[in-house]
């Protein structure tokens, strides 16, 4: 049987659902292929969306068109902003799903897009034609033509999973690997890796002492993720507890047989979501760490550990979790277990996230070497849109550093040479000031409506936001009174609200009840802006200019002919690395690791 | 892409002009072949075939003739100033016979060297970072001995080291802020409000003290700029010419172009003097006179000091001389202004509470120029550090502005805390020439001769 589809989607995860769902509601023909359809947009490791830098690349999803954002509050159960000790940049929805929730509204949101066929099967070889992908085939013999191709294939090539010393053949927990397609991509010149990642054991909600832990209560008034979505509700509460001595001491009794010390994983893992061994063997001087127990949904006995992710053998990881306050008596559904799988080292994509060895191969998720849904689905969405674009002869999306924290995670990913899945964090954003969760779709829903994934409506709602808040701003600033003080001196409202502890509500006495400013000054999200605004007026400005002085470095193009062999001077590691990566500006050579700083000085001698 | 890096440059190194010995100096790639088809060795061997950093003998050959007889060295591209092949060619100090060098040399391939051009290329081969490239800036016009240890402490990195060493705290600071930031919920502190107000406060204290002594050592490295004022008669030119007759060192004789002045130099106890000279002033009527002081005053921004010299054998005028350079004073507070009176082997009395001086007198006139340079001797600065230019000023007072606007502040939000020590991290980077623009670095080079 032949057939033919514009875009290919090979993976059904966090990746696979926003590529599919963007490619086909740009108008491509398109079929995403995965090993089991109800497998689709599973949570494979803990129950949760979002978090510190992760919920804000959830609004950018959201703010651009994709599904993240509306599946994650479709199916949550327990909402929470993080951050809010520190200031708004910092803050970062985070939501616990229902496990069983998330994959049902994404494969009913799959279904229901007109342009997008879901296929069941493992794709077995893939066809090249003159350097440009042309087809597809499954294990079972049926071939697929088409233009595109996204690989998403997640954790699935080749890969192990270990549980103390023992180790299997495997994906996930008892689903299949992948064996062929990182075979067969190598053949056409795409290098591969190995990487690994953990998931902590799942323990019987019946076998916790709840008494013994600290409610970790939702926000009284949760916000969703998705500015489509009105409301959401907490259902349930997590808990909190912490490691004691003991537990650690008899995780260090299992540290030979765990496969991460004893280097039977030969793949690097996560410095960031680090296992309970890590962490216990690398800040040895802590005596206990937080554990967070999250329920894994509503019609679920199961409980997520998080913070205790680990490939211990499974009597360790029993004995070390029952020195826990509270889980005392743990029944554990499913131990933890670390899986080993191949990446694709991402310098070997354009920022389109297309393969710079063959046409119209896409990638994206953590077959990129990240780690994290939301990272992935940033991916899954960009290279979906990027997929769709190039077969309708359009110029790619690539967001810059200062326009979205996917745009830092997408050049992170095409510059950098990472030795453990790359996770976002806030610091990574050089401009995190301007990166916020509360502006993303004023940052960006003007992209996802160009590229026809954003509603009209939405496109002008946000527009005239952005207006108001504009117009507000200059009225503010022209807008003087008189000081309460002796001074009496004029001020104007502007810098009334930007003094410490002042919101609007304080200066809405000296506002006209006539006046425009009034009138705008009822809508929630303006004022939100506008006090955000004014609390980091004078920093924001300084990261605008430094924003426009990247822009002189970035957009000083470095040619792909350039002979980096013929540049006297340049360091060794420095000459190796821009040849591999052949970075697209100065700026993108500034940011890769092992290229000196005196190398981008001779760069910028070398190219003016 | 342009191969400017890459093509071998020519010039010559040493002062033009006559002069015992002239040196060439070649760079790039082709750097021996082209020295090498100019000259003959005596030992007969090729040039590549010569040991690096041995001098040898060799014959200039122009068209089958002799044109010089010299020596010549050459340096391999790992151990040499430029970072590449090198090549210098020591011959007579003859205009004729350098300028011949170099023609044949560009027929051979080579291109004469743009200003600071070998310097320039030592900083793209890594050879020296822009700080030290701007040290050896100032060590050739160092016309102090002080600025010359200057420049070499420059030269040495010592300021690099410095500025290194404080973006390490900084780069240490933010790293442990962006862990608290990153693992917020976890309520982890790694950075002490104590020890962040700490490493600032040292930058800030260090930068203060470079900022301080600018005007020392930028002083130091021209020498004092010395404006001789005063009546006709009142001795101007008679010391002028007597000071550069006891020095004995004249440097140059640069006569005023537009204006009516002279200016020579010379140097005394290791600092090079300009000596300004308002002559032709000499108009009988004394207002105009007095316009001439005026006119000679508008030279004041560029000088440091003024001798006002007051002729003491007219007592009657000299309360209202004294008068005229209170007024002088009160203009110009910043400029130091000594009253000098003159002749005073023919004043009949004289009081202690001026300086005086006779031309008749030598050791007056000694006296005169001990004051005269003090401040810019060896002995007297002991400032280990200096900065050098307007743009090393520049930058280290951006510096000092943003690691004194944190400290004015209290309770920043972390977040932005993180940002405002990034910001400081800029400026420390464009002074050691990592992240500089294009613009600043022709401007650095552009001041060099070419040659160097």
């Amino acid at each position: 049987m032949n057939s033919y589809y514009d875009v290919i989607v090979i993976g059904g995860g966090h990746a696979g659902i926003e590529a599919a769902s963007a490619a086909a509601r740009i108008g491509c023909s398109t079929c995403l292929i995965t090993m089991t359809i109800s497998a689709i947009g599973r949570l494979s490791c803990n129950p949760a969306i979002g978090g510190m830098a992760k919920g804000q690349i959830v609004r950018e999803i959201d703010a651009l068109g994709g599904e993240m954002g509306r599946l994650a509050d479709l199916s949550g159960i327990h909402f929470k902003m993080l951050g809010k000790s520190k200031g708004p940049a910092m803050w970062s929805p985070r939501s616990q799903n229902d496990k069983d929730l998330y994959p049902h509204f994404a494969q009913q949101r799959l279904q229901e897009i007109s342009n997008l066929t879901l296929i069941e099967g493992v794709v077995g070889d893939v066809g090249v034609k003159n350097g440009a992908v042309s087809s597809v085939q499954l294990q079972d013999g049926q071939r697929i033509e088409c233009r595109s191709l996204v690989v998403c294939s997640g954790t699935f090539l080749s890969s192990r999973l270990h549980v103390g010393e023992q180790s299997s053949v495997g994906g996930r927990m008892g689903e299949p690997s992948a064996e062929s397609l990182s075979e067969i991509l190598r053949h056409y010149g795409v290098s591969t890796g190995r990487l690994k990642t953990g998931t902590p054991p799942r323990i019987h909600k019946d076998s916790i002492d709840w008494k013994l832990c600290t409610p970790d209560v939702g926000d009284a008034h949760p916000v969703p993720f998705s500015r489509q979505t009105a409301a959401v509700t907490n259902q349930i509460q997590c808990y909190l507890t912490t490691t004691t001595k003991d537990t650690h001491q008899i995780l260090e009794s299992g540290f030979d047989r765990s496969p991460m010390f004893t280097g039977r994983i030969t793949g690097v893992g996560p410095r960031y979501c680090p296992s309970i061994e890590d962490k216990v063997y690398r800040f040895s001087d802590k005596d206990e760490h937080q554990i967070f127990l999250e329920p894994e949904g509503l019609a679920t006995d199961s409980v997520y550990v998080n913070g205790f992710s680990t490939s211990l053998p499974e009597e360790i990881q029993e004995a070390a979790l029952r020195t826990i306050p509270s889980l005392e008596k743990a029944q554990i559904l499913r131990y933890g277990y670390a899986v080993e799988y191949d990446y694709f080292p991402s310098y070997q994509l354009q920022h389109s996230l297309e393969s710079k060895v063959v046409k119209g191969l896409f990638f994206a998720g953590q077959v990129n070497g990240t780690s994290g849904y939301e990272e992935a689905a940033a991916q899954g969405l960009l290279a979906g849109m990027n997929a769709a674009r190039a077969i309708q002869g359009k110029s790619s999306v690539v967001l810059d550093r200062s326009q979205a924290y996917i745009g830092v995670l997408i050049d992170d990913l095409v510059s950098l040479t990472i030795s453990e899945p790359y996770r976002m964090f806030t610091s990574r954003a050089e401009y995190r000031l301007l990166l916020r969760q509360d502006n993303a779709d004023i940052r960006l829903a003007h992209i996802g409506y160009e590229a026809g994934l954003v509603d009209r409506k939405i496109a002008q709602e946000v527009q005239s936001l952005t207006e108001s808040i504009e117009a507000a701003q200059d009225l503010l600033k022209k807008h003087r009174v008189k000081e309460q003080d002796s001074s009496g001196q004029a001020v104007s409202l502007w810098q009334l609200l930007k003094r410490p502890e002042c919101l609007a509500q304080t200066i809405l006495p000296y506002v006209p009840t006539d006046s425009p400013l009034a009138e705008l000054l009822t809508d929630e999200r303006l004022v939100e802006q506008i006090e955000i605004s004014a609390r980091y007026d004078g920093y924001i400005q300084r990261q605008l200019q430094e924003v426009e002085r990247f822009k002189g470095i970035e957009e000083s193009q470095l040619p792909a002919t350039i002979n980096y062999n013929a540049i006297v001077g340049l360091s060794s590691e420095g000459r190796e690395k821009l040849i591999r990566i052949s970075p697209r500006s100065l700026g993108q050579a500034s940011r890769i690791s092992g290229v000196s700083r005196s190398d981008i000085t001779i760069l910028s001698m070398y190219v003016r | 892409m342009k191969d400017f890096l890459r093509d071998t440059i020519v010039a010559l190194s040493t002062a033009p002009g006559e002069a015992a010995i002239a040196v060439i100096r070649f760079s790039g790639v082709n750097s021996v072949r082209i020295a090498a088809s100019l000259i003959q060795l005596r030992s007969k061997k090729e040039l590549s075939s010569v040991s690096p950093r041995t001098l040898v003998n060799c014959t200039v050959i122009d068209n089958g003739l002799v044109l010089d007889e010299g020596m010549v060295v050459r340096f391999a591209a790992s151990a040499s100033y430029t970072g590449e092949d090198l090549v210098e060619l020591h011959i007579h100090g003859n205009p004729i016979i350098v300028d011949r060098v170099l023609e044949l040399s560009i027929e051979q391939g080579a291109r004469v060297a743009t200003a600071g051009e070998f310097t320039r290329r030592a900083v793209v081969n890594g050879k020296m970072n822009l700080l030290q490239a701007e040290a050896v800036g100032a060590l050739i016009s160092a016309e102090s001995r002080q600025s010359v240890f200057l420049a070499h402490h420059q030269l040495h990195g010592e300021l690099s080291k410095q500025l290194y060493n404080f973006r390490e705290q900084l780069l240490s600071l933010l790293a442990r802020l962006e862990l608290e930031l990153d693992f917020v919920e976890e309520g982890y502190a790694f950075a002490s409000e104590k020890e962040i107000e700490k490493v600032l406060t040292s930058i800030r204290l260090y930068v203060e003290e470079l900022i301080r002594t600018f005007p020392t050592a930028e002083r130091l490295s021209r020498g004092p700029r010395i404006l001789l004022l005063g009546r006709p008669n009142a001795g101007k030119s008679s010391l002028f010419n007597s000071i550069l007759g006891y020095s004995r060192s004249l440097v140059s004789i640069t006569p005023g172009t537009t204006r009516d002045y002279l200016e020579e130099r010379f140097v005394h106890n290791g600092v090079t003097i300009r000596l300004i000279d308002t002559a032709g002033l000499r108009n009988a009527n004394d207002e105009i006179e007095r316009e001439g002081i005026y006119r000679a005053l508008e030279m004041v921004p560029v000088c440091d000091q003024i001798l006002y010299l007051i002729d003491s054998t007219q007592t009657s005028t000299i309360p209202e001389e004294m008068q005229f350079v209170h007024g002088l004073r009160l203009q110009h507070p910043s400029i130091s202004i000594t009253s000098v009176l003159t002749k005073s082997d023919l004043a009949s009395s004289l009081d202690d509470q001026h300086l005086s001086i006779s031309i008749k007198d030598v050791s007056t006139v000694k006296n005169l120029l001990e004051i005269l340079s003090k401040g810019y001797g060896t002995k007297q600065s002991t400032a280990a550090l200096a900065v050098l230019n307007i743009r090393q000023l520049n930058l280290l007072k951006h510096i000092h502005d943003l690691v004194s606007e944190i400290q004015a502040q209290s309770a920043i939000p972390t977040e932005v805390l993180s940002a405002l020590l990034r910001e400081i991290l800029i400026p420390i980077s464009e002074l050691v020439g990592e992240t500089t623009s294009e613009d600043v670095l022709n401007k650095v080079f552009d001041s060099f001769c070419i040659g160097k």
